[in-house]
């Protein structure tokens, strides 16, 4: 139904002038129902009043002069009178009346089988009808959830209180006529709704039929068929309507053959572009090539003589011992250190150009048992040093596996050495989350660095410590930089001389 | 409906329900004269006839207008019916209009011959003699038996100077030691005897004293609801309600009455009254016939009213 609705305009102009409508008239009818039922009771109310005060002028006579009988035979004919009376639009039924004396003893009621007279009333009185109370003055009250209307009235003759009269009265006639107000305000409503829905459907047909019209018109464009057909003919807003879509239409055709050149021109540029793209991408990979071959072979190339040199220095340190002075022995130990040293530059060099240019290949990895895997074998290679270590669990990542392992071998090393003079060492990995992206870290508590050279980390022989205070090639953070940018991935750290550094580190989109 | 159609509703209503109270009760036939005429037996005037509702029963007013009417033409002394709600009220008429003629009851006559000179004319005859019960009604569920059963209860009577209503009772229960004012809880005195029967009937009182006469005519026109009712006790025999001459009526207009009065059954219009007043008769008696209620009245300290 609301999805009906909500396809015409017409209809929800309709709804709503109906809802308003119902609403509106259910509050006015609401109103005058509380007020029609409230002057009822008061009209109740004040016509019992007139009833009660009439039999009290009528029988206090009787009861002064202790004339039970014709104090009966009143009330009982009255009571039968006003029940008569009430059949023909008659409000309420007189249910009972009582009569008391001084001493609240019944000295008449209609009923007299229960009420015997003398009898003492107090004991099968209506509830809280209080002694004393009805012998003050005038009283009426709603009783029973407004089924019982109970009022009493002290009788005096001259300025003495001789008794008090009770009448209750039965207001069913009043229900009667609530419910004929109800069914009434019902009809009402009914016959109300029926016209505002009329007057909402017609006013909907008004509305709707050149609203549909424009609808047509704007589905026509949409198809690229301007035909305006009887809009631009009509004298009112649907009418300028018309007019405003014909010049939006003679604007648009003009910017659209506007844009159509720009266009044209634009992509004529782009095909350009990509074709200088492409060629210059060509030739950086030709470039690539050439420089990783050339990288390759210059490292690969260089084992060669650097084993001839530290073979025959080793050879040296060896078979001529005895005739070699301290000095000349320490030259030999040097020459064997720079061997080694450009050893493991080869070495990492290899390893950052196999980083390069190997296929990647992605799998499942859990970093969590990897960084577990490279703690235990640091700790077994130091097994003395008292580091505390903190693996998140389970972090699991997509990647490849070998460059991965590689990637974690070198921070947490890196995390290993620069806390080799830290008291109480501590190494962390872990992830958070930033804005939604998994980023993960490795924190120490070691030498740290000054951020100044931050932009410098990740550069190749790039180092910010010297070599006799730790060893390193400088190309361990280029190799990590290189593994994530093959990932999709990027790295950077935060760091404080002597106090620690944290790495951080995202691994593209399948990191997430 | 408007506020103004209530105000006009609430004011027809008003004049409606007024209209109902003041034809329910108006006063109309109980008002009456209370100066005293001259008692005279003079040709032209018409004397009046007094009768009370304790006498008969209600709707007898045609009957009883005829009866009068009847028994003017044929005594000479010309009569209209005067209907009054109490013994005080006949006797107090008859006492400042001497000429006057009533239907008394033996009670009110003891005391008003002792006291105004009221003269006896004749008495009715009921079930072939001058005589009549007083009965005690119940309701018939009662499981009393007698009228001093009724301790506590509420008994009902018609006129306080009435010989059924009230004296008989009142007679028996002394008999039995029993004060009547005290051993009720309340007298309720009802102004005639068929309010009395009606009373039962209603729950209103417990038990009633009424006359036989009146019960026989009530319980022959409401059988239905007689049936209700029971006689517990039967009082008597009393000397039945008498008809009365004022102190100012000669002896012969008393005798013509009297002659009257005797020869109804002879009269074909005499007999249809009697007929359907249920009565057989008037005889004529002395009013020493009276003397067993003047004995009761002596017992009770009731022969001064």
């Amino acid at each position: 139904m609301l999805t009906w609705i909500k396809q015409s305009f017409a209809r929800q102009t309709g709804a709503i002038m109906l809802i308003t409508g119902l609403l509106l008239n259910s509050l006015y009818s609401f109103i005058s129902y509380q007020n029609e039922t409230r002057q009822l009771e008061e009209f109740i109310e004040s016509e019992a009043r007139q009833l009660t005060e009439i039999l009290a002028l009528l029988i206090t006579d009787d009861l002064r002069y202790e004339k039970y009988y014709d104090l009966w035979d009143k009330i009982i004919r009255v009571k039968n009178n006003y029940r008569q009376q009430s059949q023909h639009g008659r409000l309420f039924n007189i249910r009972s009346i009582a009569i008391l004396d001084k001493q609240e003893k019944i000295a008449g009621h209609t009923d007299p089988q229960h009420f015997p007279l003398k009898s003492d009333y107090a004991s099968i009185a209506p509830n809280n009808v209080r002694h004393g109370h009805i012998f003050s003055d005038y009283h009426h009250e709603w009783r029973d959830d407004m089924s019982t209307l109970l009022m009493h009235i002290p009788l005096r003759f001259g300025d003495e209180v001789i008794g008090a009269l009770l009448l209750e009265l039965d207001p069913s006639p009043l229900i009667k006529h609530k419910k004929q107000l109800i069914t009434g305000y019902v009809i009402y409503q009914f016959v109300l709704i029926s016209i505002i829905l009329i007057l909402a459907m017609l006013f909907a047909i008004w509305i709707a039929k050149p609203v549909g019209l424009a609808v047509r018109v704007l589905d026509d464009i949409g198809k690229g068929n301007i035909h305006l057909r009887g809009l631009t003919q009509r004298q009112d807003e649907f009418g300028k309507l018309g007019e405003a879509i014909e010049k939006a239409d003679q604007r648009i055709f003009h910017d659209t053959q506007k844009l159509q050149q720009q266009q044209d021109e634009l992509e004529k540029n782009r095909k350009l572009l990509e074709q200088r793209v492409q060629q210059r991408t060509g030739e950086l990979e030709e470039a690539n090539k050439e420089l990783a071959a050339f990288s390759y072979s210059v490292s690969h190339d260089l084992r060669s003589p650097l084993r001839a040199i530290d073979g025959f220095a080793q050879a040296l340190d060896e078979d001529y011992e005895e005739k070699l002075d301290e000095t000349g022995k320490n030259y030999i130990a040097r020459i064997r250190a720079g061997v080694q040293r450009m050893s493991n530059l080869i070495d990492d060099m290899l390893m950052l150009s196999r980083v390069s240019r190997r296929e990647i290949e992605s799998f499942p990895v859990n970093l969590s048992e990897m960084a577990e895997r490279i703690r235990r074998r640091l700790q077994e290679q130091d097994p003395d040093r008292p580091v505390e270590w903190n693996i998140a669990r389970q972090v699991r990542v997509e990647g490849d596996p070998h460059l991965l392992e590689i990637l974690m071998t070198n921070l947490l090393d890196n995390a290993w050495k620069y806390t080799g003079k830290t008291m109480e060492p501590r190494i962390e990995f872990g992830t958070m989350d930033e804005k939604g992206e998994t980023v993960y870290f490795v924190r120490d508590n070691g030498a740290g660095f000054d951020m100044k050279y931050a932009d410098k980390l990740f550069g190749v022989f790039q180092r910010l410590h010297a070599m006799g205070e730790f060893e390193g090639t400088g190309i361990g953070l280029a190799t990590v930089a290189r593994i994530l940018q093959r990932h999709g991935g990027r790295i950077w750290a935060d760091a404080q001389v002597d106090k620690g550094a944290t790495f951080y580190f995202t691994i593209g989109e399948r990191s997430r | 409906m408007s506020k103004t159609g209530i105000t006009t509703l609430s004011g027809l209503l008003l004049v409606i329900f007024s209209s109902i109270f003041i034809s329910i009760f108006s006063p109309g036939s109980h008002a009456h004269g209370d100066e005293v005429r001259p008692s005279a037996d003079k040709p032209g005037v018409i004397h009046d006839f007094v009768i009370t509702g304790v006498v008969l029963n209600s709707g007898n007013a045609r009957l009883v207008e005829q009866f009068v009417e009847l028994l003017g033409k044929h005594s000479g002394y010309r009569m209209k019916a005067r209907f009054v709600s109490s013994y005080d009220d006949l006797s107090d008429i008859l006492r400042k209009q001497p000429d006057a003629i009533g239907w008394t009851c033996g009670v009110p006559f003891v005391q008003d011959r002792r006291r105004d000179g009221q003269q006896l004319i004749g008495v009715p005859l009921f079930n072939g003699k001058p005589l009549y019960y007083s009965l005690i009604l119940a309701h018939r569920d009662k499981t009393e038996k007698i009228l001093s059963d009724f301790r506590g209860q509420v008994l009902a009577y018609s006129d306080p100077r009435s010989n059924s209503g009230f004296i008989a009772p009142s007679y028996v229960l002394k008999k039995q030691g029993i004060d009547i004012k005290k051993h009720f809880r309340l007298l309720l005195h009802t102004g005639n005897h068929e309010r009395s029967i009606r009373a039962l009937l209603n729950g209103l009182a417990d038990v009633a004293a009424v006359d036989e006469y009146v019960w026989t005519a009530w319980r022959r026109n409401n059988p239905q609801k007689a049936r209700k009712l029971r006689v517990l006790q039967r009082l008597g025999p009393f000397p039945f309600t008498p008809v009365v001459a004022g102190r100012a009526v000669a002896e012969p207009t008393l005798r013509t009455l009297q002659e009257t009065l005797t020869a109804l059954p002879d009269m074909p219009q005499g007999r249809q009254l009697l007929q359907e007043f249920g009565l057989d008769g008037f005889v004529l008696e002395k009013p020493e016939f009276y003397q067993p209620i003047e004995n009761m009245l002596i017992e009770l300290n009731g022969l001064q009213h």
